[in-house]
């Protein structure tokens, strides 16, 4: 039902029990504000599969950025981790949950640059406007892989040429704001690879860019993965960038993770109603004018507000009263490799529904035929 | 390309639907009120400004009483005798060449409230009700005072004789109450400060106020004009803000004939304090203009047909009021600290008016403060009044503009 | 970078005549000269002042010239350096103005220096500790820094200084050294009477200071490069002040340009209270006297002073931020 071009993907891996990276378990993150105590991140789990690319969807202030730098332990000032595990399985080390080290340590510092990358959205700021290009890569080197500085440099040269941009002898004494916005998202990746993390952690890297040096971007991102081997937690709003670059894909919701799944099992047959809800709203090439681009019923809830029950209940079309607005689903395995928080896939109990319940379920609250949800206008 | 984003862009989330439905003033208002120490800065500045207002009703004395029985008396000791609130009458000695002061508390006299006493004015309405004041005579001396030993060489003591000792106590007049002390011509420093307070509390406003306007109109035609006369003006700011403050106060304050009528000299003292404060305020207000100009409404209103006026008045001046509100609240402060200096210096305000800074230039000599530190105390409302107004400045700046610094 | 240079020192020039011609004109435009005073005195001491005296003494002075003509003949020889006479002291302005302005510069100039060496660490201990004790307690005392007018500081320091720890002031060496020839002891020694003076004049730019400082600093801590920062794995301390406080410093360069006349007015009045031989008691003296050179001089000299304070800002925020430095 999607006609999104994507290149072909192996099996669909799933995450439960695979090789992961990081596997992130029931994370909170709180901010208490003067106006009382944000519940950004509720209870996400999620996990990167090793070599492999998981991208991160869902609406804006959901708390996708909030996780990536919960993972970090660089959540800003008035937010504070409150529960949950992050555990990393570096290449060659035991693993380890990193929110047993305290957030300045040493040993978190170790891991950061290090260990997991981070590149962010808005590659216009991301860069201090102080220091050359140059000075800023060969400081994560000299912090991580040598100390000695004709070393490093000569390192970050490498990197640079790496990313593709031109003469990177010329980057070293360059000046962020000298550059474009294309270019500095290139350097922006190379100071997050310089030390060949296991994991990058791309905040929407491209959302600020126009649709051909995105393009290049990816491109560059994926080459780079392929050289070092890494694992990408790829956060974006852009649903064609998921089904080019992602092998996994977590939907967001309030804070927590509705669905995980590969990515041809999530555009093929996506579970949750949230997600459904997301497909429909892309624009199909090719079904006719008649289908005007669906939007999501209702609206997201108060940052403050608590609600009992599904969070999505009150917009989801699915929602079984008694049910829906009293118990909390909690994010398991579906059927067939995927992993759903809704009632419509497993009982209040826990063990998993038949398809056919869910879909006598869905023609019956909906009164329309078909395996598909026909949209409420 | 499809994105998450247009899926949650017709949702209006509840925060900019409340975002809606109150205007700027009142966001406005709300932020202020959370912020406890702007508040406190503004109860506070309220209240100076009622005393002010009421000033001689709360002054036991006029202002500009002198008695030279009562040079440079320490604060008068209020005690709780005879079940009120009592002072006891003071003896007045040379010694060392140095009026000292004794009590005598068997005498003491009770401190009465809304009493009569001399007669003043507030707003025209003729009053003679006083907060308090001491009324009753001391009952006659029936024991000798104790008097401190003259050192025998003193030869001021010695030339007065063994009456060093005025008369005072034996006075046909109520003992005084100088609640803080009294100067060097025996005048109250309460009531010197409350009066003082009307002029340093409006001084400093009234500036502003007048640079206010004037930064406002030259800010505003600078930024909507543009052009030569912007130019002009902002090489003209330039040249004013490349000059020391307080020198060039000084300058100008230096050429007001000293013999000048109070009220006038006033104006005149506003008026070079806002020579400086306008050029700040006018860049200000023409960095707002100018980028209001460039906003699609205006360019309707233009298109509309209203004229250069209409726009600045209706569209512009609006717009940019919360700002000139907060830019001036935090000048207040640099304007009222200017007059207190200049009138420190001798070249502001100069007696017979009042203010805190004619007081405080009592105090110029160390030794007179090292014998009577309450000559001092002056200086405690310029300080509380200067930081409240920097509490409110904050604390509107921060409700104003929450995302600036 | 030179272009730029050029064009700061040519705008420095134009901006330095015509703070000459309105000092010039703010001094010299009310009635009464220092003539006036100078007969009054004359009579006071009894002498018999003729009107053809009078006279003569006018058209020696110039008295009843133009304005214009009397600018010119003081410009024109002012740019030699003769910057014409007191005619309250009989004595040439320059060499009146010599010595005092540079006590003033090192003055001002040290005050700065001590201002921005508090206001920086103590701004970024205050922001890197938001809501902390210390950081209410920093808060406090730069409201109250700059609530404080500086003579009265002047004052009260005065006070405790003489009071509690015996030290001379308002003198700027001790008796030994007073008709010395310069040494390193005489140095000290006048640093040791100077420190006071400094801290005084410093207090309000301080206070000032460290809360802009506070305010860009928590700015800066939110921006995204400071994040960048971290994830490289950089250690707290090296994130605040090598990428925070580097970027956090721009506006307070910027801020010199207010801080300046502060500073200055706050030399000024501080060396009255205090009766320091710089430029401020002679200048209110002068105003006071209707010297008119001598106020008219030193008010272009500490105009100046802040022009050229505002031009070496300039090249700071140049070599600060090569966004400035490379336009
Ligand atoms: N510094 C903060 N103070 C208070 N609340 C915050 C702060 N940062 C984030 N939040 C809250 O956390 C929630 C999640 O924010 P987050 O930035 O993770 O969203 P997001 O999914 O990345 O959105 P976007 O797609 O717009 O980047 C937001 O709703 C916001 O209310
Ligand atoms: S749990 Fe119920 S409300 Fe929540 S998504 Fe599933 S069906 Fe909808
Ligand atoms: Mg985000």
């Amino acid at each position: 039902m999607v006609t999104i071009a994507r290149p072909p993907s192996g099996a669909g891996t799933t995450t439960a029990g695979g090789d992961n990276v990081i596997d992130v378990r029931n994370l909170h993150v709180e901010f208490h504000t003067s106006l009382g105590t944000v519940r950004a991140v509720n209870g996400v789990s999620l996990g990167v599969p090793r070599g492999k690319t998981l991208g991160v969807v869902g609406e804006s202030g959901c708390g996708k950025s909030v996780t990536a730098f919960a993972i970090m332990q660089l959540v800003a000032t008035p937010g504070v981790i409150t529960q949950g595990e992050v555990v990393l399985h570096a290449r060659g080390k035991d693993p380890v949950n990193l929110l047993t080290y305290a957030k300045g340590s040493d040993d978190m510092r170790a891991v950061r640059g290090r260990h997991i990358g981070m590149i962010f959205q808005e590659p216009m700021t991301a860069l201090n406007p102080c220091y050359t290009i140059g000075n800023q890569i060969a400081e994560a080197i000299l912090l991580h892989r040598t100390k000695d500085h004709a070393q490093a440099d000569a390192m970050t040269l490498e990197i640079l040429s790496r990313v593709g941009l031109p003469s990177p002898s010329r980057l070293m004494t360059t000046f962020p704001h000298q550059l474009s916005g294309g270019m500095r998202q290139r350097a922006m990746i190379a100071l997050a690879l310089s030390c060949e993390p296991d994991l990058l952690l791309a905040d929407e890297p491209t959302t600020a860019l126009d649709v051909t040096t995105q393009a290049q971007i990816l491109d560059v991102m994926r080459e780079l993965q392929e050289h070092i081997g890494m694992s990408i937690m790829f956060v974006t709003h852009n649903l064609g960038v998921v089904a080019q670059m992602c092998d996994e894909v977590a939907v967001m919701y309030l804070g927590r993770i509705v669905e995980q799944a590969s990515v041809d099992e999530l555009f093929d047959s996506p579970k949750h109603p949230y997600t459904r809800a997301l497909m429909r709203s892309i624009p199909q090439l090719g079904s006719g004018r008649k289908g005007r681009l669906e939007v999501i019923q209702g609206s997201i809830p108060g940052q403050f507000s608590k609600l009992a029950g599904c969070q999505f209940h009150p917009r989801c079309p699915d929602a079984m009263p008694g049910i829906c607005d009293v118990k909390s689903p909690s994010l398991l395995p579906s059927g067939d490799g995927a992993q759903v928080s809704c009632f419509l896939h497993h009982d209040p109990s826990g063990s998993p529904r038949s398809p056919e319940a869910v879909v006598a379920h869905a023609q019956s609250a909906t009164g329309a035929g078909g395996a598909t949800v026909s949209s409420p206008n | 390309m499809a994105t998450v984003e247009a899926v949650a862009a017709s949702q209006a989330s509840a925060s900019t639907k409340i975002a809606e439905d109150v205007s700027q003033w009142t966001l406005m208002r709300w932020r202020f009120a959370r912020n406890r120490l702007s508040l406190f800065g503004l109860i506070v500045l309220i209240i100076l400004y009622l005393v002010a207002a009421i000033a001689p009703f709360l002054a036991p004395y006029p202002y500009n009483a002198i008695d030279t029985e009562y040079i440079h008396t320490p604060p008068t000791p209020v005690r709780f005798l005879n079940g009120q609130l009592s002072i006891c009458p003071l003896t007045q000695f040379m010694r060392d060449f140095r009026w000292e002061y004794t009590e005598d508390c068997d005498r003491a006299v009770p401190i009465e409230f809304m009493v009569r006493g001399h007669p003043y004015t507030i707003f025209g309405v003729p009053f003679e009700t006083h907060l308090f004041g001491v009324t009753q005579l001391p009952p006659p001396k029936t024991t000798p005072v104790r008097k401190p030993e003259a050192k025998a060489d003193d030869p001021l003591a010695a030339f007065m004789g063994s009456s060093g000792e005025s008369t005072m106590a034996d006075a046909t007049q109520p003992p005084r109450v100088f609640l803080l002390g009294s100067d060097i011509q025996g005048r109250d420093m309460l009531s010197r400060i409350l009066e003082g307070s009307r002029i340093s509390l409006t001084i400093g406003l009234v500036g502003v106020a007048l640079s206010v306007v004037l930064g406002a109109v030259l800010g505003t035609a600078s930024g909507y004009l543009g052009g030569l006369f912007d130019d002009l003006v902002q090489r003209f700011i330039e040249i004013i803000q490349s000059m020391p403050t307080l020198p060039l106060w000084a300058a100008i304050a230096a050429a007001l004939p000293p013999t000048m009528p109070v009220p006038q000299r006033y104006f005149l003292i506003t008026i070079i304090l806002s020579f400086v404060s306008w050029t700040g305020l006018a860049r200000q207000v023409r960095g707002k203009v100018m980028g209001y100009s460039s906003l699609d409404y205006i360019a309707a209103a233009r298109l509309a047909g209203c004229s250069h006026m209409r726009i600045i008045l209706t569209h512009m001046l609006p717009n940019a009021s919360s700002h000139i509100i907060v830019v001036s609240t935090l000048a207040v402060p640099s304007a009222i600290l200017g007059e207190t200096a200049l009138s420190f210096l001798g070249l502001g305000m100069l007696p017979p008016a009042v203010s805190w800074g004619v007081l405080l230039r009592d105090a110029q000599q160390i030794q007179s403060i090292l014998l009577h530190p309450w000559l001092l105390i002056p200086a405690l409302p310029i300080i509380i009044t200067v930081t409240c107004y920097q509490f409110l400045g904050d604390g509107l700046r921060d409700a104003a503009d929450p995302y600036s610094g | 970078m030179i272009t730029f240079l050029i064009r700061r020192l040519l705008f420095m020039v134009v901006t330095v005549i015509f703070i000459s011609m309105i000092s010039f004109v703010l001094i010299e435009l009310p009635p009464g000269s220092a003539l006036d005073a100078k007969l009054q005195q004359f009579r006071s001491r009894g002498l018999n002042v003729t009107s053809d005296v009078v006279k003569s003494l006018e058209e020696r002075y110039g008295i009843n010239d133009p304005i214009y003509k009397k600018y010119w003949k003081w410009i024109s020889h002012a740019v030699y350096g003769d910057f014409g006479q007191s005619f309250y002291l009989d004595q040439p302005v320059s060499s009146l103005i010599g010595s005092r302005i540079w006590f003033s510069i090192g003055m001002s100039t040290a005050a700065l220096l001590f201002a921005w060496l508090v206001a920086i660490p103590v701004g970024v201990y205050s922001a890197t500790h938001r809501n902390s004790l210390p950081d209410y307690l920093i808060t406090v005392m730069q409201f109250l820094g700059v609530a404080i007018p500086e003579f009265l500081l002047a004052i009260v320091l005065m006070f405790i200084a003489s009071w509690y720890f015996g030290v001379e002031v308002g003198v700027l060496y001790s008796k030994q050294y007073r008709d010395a020839p310069w040494s390193f002891g005489k140095l000290l020694d006048l640093l040791s009477h100077l420190w006071l003076p400094v801290v005084v004049i410093g207090t309000h730019s301080t206070a000032w200071l460290t809360r802009v400082m506070r305010a860009n600093l928590l700015d800066v801590m939110g921006a995204q490069y400071v994040q960048t920062a971290r994830s490289k794995g950089l250690g707290e301390r090296a994130v605040v002040w090598k990428h925070a406080v580097r970027n956090a410093l721009h506006p307070l360069v910027m801020a010199l340009g207010a801080t300046l006349p502060a500073l200055i007015s706050g030399e000024v009045i501080v060396s009255i209270v205090l009766n320091l031989p710089t430029t401020g008691p002679l200048y209110v003296q002068a105003l006071i006297n209707k010297d008119m050179y001598l106020a008219i001089t030193f008010l272009l000299f500490l105009s100046i002073l802040l022009v050229v304070g505002n031009l070496l800002a300039d090249l700071a925020l140049a070599w600060l931020d090569p966004r400035v430095r490379l336009e």
